[in-house]
């Protein structure tokens, strides 16, 4: 039983096709990683499952549920959401970003309740942010801002995360923290990454996307190899192993 | 002077002839416009909103009923001066006092120009009915096209209002009497109309008057505003248009911060009026503007303009 | 730094009814702050006392509907700001950022000048002000929603485009009106007065900033969201284009009722906001209550001042607001830390 069907869906915007006729399949628990090079459509197809960018084709089921026709509400209490929007001129403090995960499982009268804040508390806690909770947001560096929006969405106590490139502005230990927390939760997980070798590392599944179309999708070992990096990236890929672990290793095509 | 008009109206208030004489009967209803004010009874504390409706009312021999004056950006007449220096100046002559200020003179009638009665001056008429307070608007500032006879009606309605019909009467009769000898004497004359341009200000065009009582003034003293026909009481025209109107004298409006001096030196070096007849002949006439607006000035007006259009007949 | 909201709300709140009981005793008129008081007292008790007809009305029937006047509206156009810097995400945003005041001179300047709506006597000039700011208000929605969706920036650009439309149109009324008086009354009523309040004209804006304010402190969590940006809030479970076209509806009717009833008094649902985020930071929950008080007491003072300064002559409050804002707005830049690393 899949947690999430993506069903033949493509993206169309002004014409262009940025994603074409995908099938996919996640598994509840799994950590599947979305891979291709840029403007492969990895965020083009993150849009359209967290129900910013509507679909020209096919039905994305979570839950047993098409995600276009449940409310906002509905959809923001299953599924949290870590992407790259650029925040606007107004800032708020680091636990308020926190709290925010909150608001969909709020009704109009709600106030925040001490269980609200330990939870907040705690999220802050996970992504080892609790000595922050009162700076101002725009204060932090790019990899702490990174760290509290994972926090907002652990808020949100989703089935289902879906992060777009969270590992960006993120230094070497803070990109494997975050990666071996999200491993840890067991929350059923779709990620954009753009790093092969980090992907191979945390990943349980792999779906490689090229000029909007699904290329491939496996296990790390099927989806990556040498061939298909070459041909999908255009550079000359060697995929070894080291420690158990897959190692790529790239250069440019001679001509 | 308020003894003499006393004594005139005593004497008139004895002649059964003048029906104006008649005492006030309240409840008294009086049209103003589009206002219709009821009095149950003459008012006790009034309130003039403009110094020229401050010289009528003083000139009527009503400041004891009065309780505040407002406005006068001018001024007083010398005989009026002891009265008014003993009423309380509500407002100088900048702008319009607030309507607390007014209420709290406990004014129960005002009198004033429709300027005074906007909202941000002191308040509409329907504003001070609903305090209480009988709101009168000088009629000229009412209508387009302004006479004599919507000053005298302005004088008989106070008259009516205040139950002194003879000094109204006596008032009216004699502004009447002093333009009517104006009048008369230049009839006797038999001229053909001056043609008259008024200059009020302007650079680049000229603010002049059209449907407004320095147009009847103007009639009055043997001329003729060459923009009579304007539909608006004082507009903007342009000194193209003037010039084609070819106008024998030109009347300054004296006010304010420009002197007629300098007035009359701006319209001479402009080359571009250099045709118009009345600066070829240097024919300019300062006008007070205070005598152009509706009240007791009025004659002075008449024969100032009259002495300026016609020199050998008044000298 | 922040005062603690426990501490804020009622210490406004007192200030709030400190700010009326005092603004009442003062008038170009000299009165005692015992008879006012008492005036007060009397006609709110139902008994009488030793004062004039005219102390009593000038208390009763036009300092009192003013201050409270003041306070509404002061409070209204606070929290209007809040919201519409939300809406269309810009700290630059302020009440008439979608040209509502523009279309507001429109109708008024069409009663003042061409004598419409004659038959509502003097409520007309407010009626026109608002059915222009109505106008105004569908348009600006009409031009944004062609692109589709309610985009921040259409909006701010649509609003813009009718402001500068509308105000050529005011200006072309005006020039080519015969009413001399009309350049006068016109720029006066554009400058915003709370001059001739009465009773009456209490009720709409209080029953209005009373729903407004309700409705936008109960969607203060969707709010900070929408600050966030429209992607963020639609996966925090906010239904975007809605609650876009509700706060616009919500903004429109409010702003509306404020114009109509007071002029376009600027400044106040610029600044307030600001110094009320400085005080207690982004979120809407605590932001908008706060800025109803302070825009209340705020603007309640503005007007003594516009009614004292110039006595007995009163000064269109929009202008004193003006005088005073920007410069307090410019203290404030240079002495808070815009934008500080740190709350401490």
């Amino acid at each position: 039983m899949s947690q999430l069907i993506v069903d033949g869906v493509s993206v169309e915007i002004e014409g262009r096709r940025l994603v074409d006729q995908v099938l996919l399949d996640v598994a509840p628990g799994q950590f599947v990683g979305l891979v291709g090079p840029n403007g492969s459509g990895k965020s083009s197809l993150l849009r359209a499952i967290y129900r910013v960018l509507k679909p020209s084709a096919g039905r994305i089921v979570h839950l047993g549920d098409e995600v276009w026709k449940v409310s906002a509400r509905q959809a923001a209490r299953r599924m949290a959401v870590v992407a790259q929007e650029r925040m606007g001129e107004f800032d708020f403090t680091v636990d308020e970003i926190v709290m925010m995960g909150r608001t969909p499982h709020k009704r109009l009268l709600d106030t925040d309740t001490a269980a609200d804040h330990e939870l907040v508390e705690r999220c802050l806690g996970q992504v080892a942010m609790r000595h922050c909770a009162g700076r101002l947001f725009q204060s932090l560096s790019g990899g702490e801002k990174q760290r509290v929006l994972v926090a907002r969405a652990l808020a949100q106590q989703p089935e289902f995360l879906v992060l777009d490139e969270p590992t960006n502005h993120l230094d070497i230990r803070h990109q494997l923290e975050l990666l071996e927390l999200i491993g840890r939760l067991g929350t059923t997980t779709l990620a954009a990454l753009h790093d092969l070798n980090l992907a191979a590392r945390y990943c349980d599944r792999l779906a490689m996307l090229c000029e909007g179309r699904l290329v491939a999708a496996g296990t790390p070992a099927e989806v990556l190899t040498a061939e298909r990096i070459s041909a999908v990236y255009g550079v000359e890929a060697t995929v070894g192993e080291a420690n158990g672990l897959l190692r790529i290793d790239f250069r440019l095509k001679q001509q | 002077m308020k003894l003499t008009l006393w004594l005139g109206a005593a004497l008139l208030s004895m002649a059964p002839a003048i029906a104006l004489a008649q005492a006030t009967v309240y409840p008294l209803t009086i049209q103003n416009g589009d206002n219709t004010l009821v009095f149950n009874k003459a008012p006790e504390r009034a309130v003039t909103l403009n110094g020229h409706v401050t010289e009528l009312m003083l000139s009527l021999g009503l400041a004891p009923k009065m309780v505040g004056t407002a406005y006068l950006n001018h001024p007083i007449l010398d005989s009026l001066k002891a009265e008014y220096d003993a009423i309380p100046i509500l407002s100088d002559g900048t702008g319009s006092p607030s309507l607390e200020v007014v209420l709290a003179t406990g004014a129960d009638f005002t009198f004033g120009r429709l300027s005074a009665y906007r909202d941000t001056a002191v308040a509409p008429v329907e504003k001070l009915k609903e305090l209480g307070i009988n709101a009168y608007a000088v009629k000229g500032t009412l209508i387009k096209g302004a006479t004599m006879d919507d000053v005298y009606e302005d004088i008989a309605n106070i008259g009516q209002i205040f139950d002194i019909q003879p000094a109204a009467g006596a008032l009216i009769e004699r502004i009447r009497g002093e333009i009517g000898a104006v009048e008369a004497t230049i009839a006797r004359a038999g001229k053909p109309p001056v043609k008259v341009l008024v200059y009020d200000s302007g650079e680049d065009a000229i603010y002049t008057t059209g449907k407004a009582l320095e147009t009847q003034l103007i009639a009055l003293a043997g001329g003729v505003n060459v923009f009579a026909d304007l539909d608006e009481t004082w507009s903007n025209v342009s000194w193209e248009e003037a010039v084609a109107r070819a106008p024998e004298v030109i009347v300054i409006n004296d006010y304010g911060q420009t002197s007629a001096a300098d007035k009359i030196a701006l319209l001479k070096h402009d080359p571009a009026l250099a045709s118009m007849p009345a600066i070829q002949n240097d024919r300019f006439v300062v006008l007070p503007l205070p005598s152009a607006f509706e009240g007791v000035r009025n004659p002075d007006a008449v024969r100032t303009l009259a002495a300026g259009f016609y020199p050998e007949l008044f000298e | 730094m922040r005062i603690p909201l426990a501490l804020l709300l009622p210490g406004l709140a007192a200030a709030l009814a400190l700010s009326v009981t005092l603004a009442v005793t003062i008038g170009p008129v000299n009165l005692s702050m015992l008879t006012v008081w008492n005036i007060a007292w009397a006609k709110l008790s139902g008994s009488t006392g030793m004062w004039s007809a005219a102390e009593e009305n000038i208390v009763w029937m036009l300092r009192l509907p003013r201050v409270l006047l003041a306070a509404l509206v002061g409070g209204g156009l606070a929290v209007v700001g809040v919201a519409m810097q939300a809406v269309v995400r810009n700290p630059l945003a302020d009440p008439y950022v979608l040209g509502v005041s523009s279309g507001a001179s429109v109708g008024a300047v069409l009663v003042l000048g061409g004598g419409w709506l004659g038959f509502l006597g003097i409520y007309a000039v407010s009626a026109g002000a608002f059915a222009g700011a109505v106008v105004s208000f569908v348009l600006v929605f009409l031009i944004a929603v062609a692109g589709g969706r309610l985009w921040p920036l259409r909006l701010v650009l649509a609003g813009m485009a009718c402001g500068y439309s509308l105000s050529g149109l005011t200006s072309l009324i005006v020039l080519t009106s015969e009413n001399r008086e009309l350049a006068r009354t016109a720029m006066e009523w554009m400058l915003g007065s709370l001059g001739g309040t009465a009773w009456s004209d209490l009720g709409l804006p209080a029953a209005v900033l009373v729903m407004g304010t309700g409705y936008l402190a109960l969607s203060g969590r969707k709010l900070n969201a929408l600050l966030v940006g429209d992607e963020t809030a639609a996966t925090l479970g906010v239904d975007v284009g809605r609650l876009r076209l509700r706060l616009f509806i919500v903004l429109s009717l409010l702003t509306g009722v404020m114009v109509a009833v007071s002029g376009a008094i600027g400044f106040v649902g610029l600044v307030i906001p600001h110094v009320v985020r400085m005080l207690v930071g982004t979120d809407h929950r605590r932001v908008l209550p706060v800025a109803a008080l302070l825009g209340g007491v705020f603007l309640i003072w503005v007007d003594v001042a516009a009614r004292m300064s110039f006595a007995p002559i009163e000064l269109p409050v929009g202008v004193i607001t003006a005088l005073l804002g920007g410069p307090f707005f410019i203290w404030m830049l240079a002495t808070q830390r815009w934008r500080s690393k740190d709350t401490a």
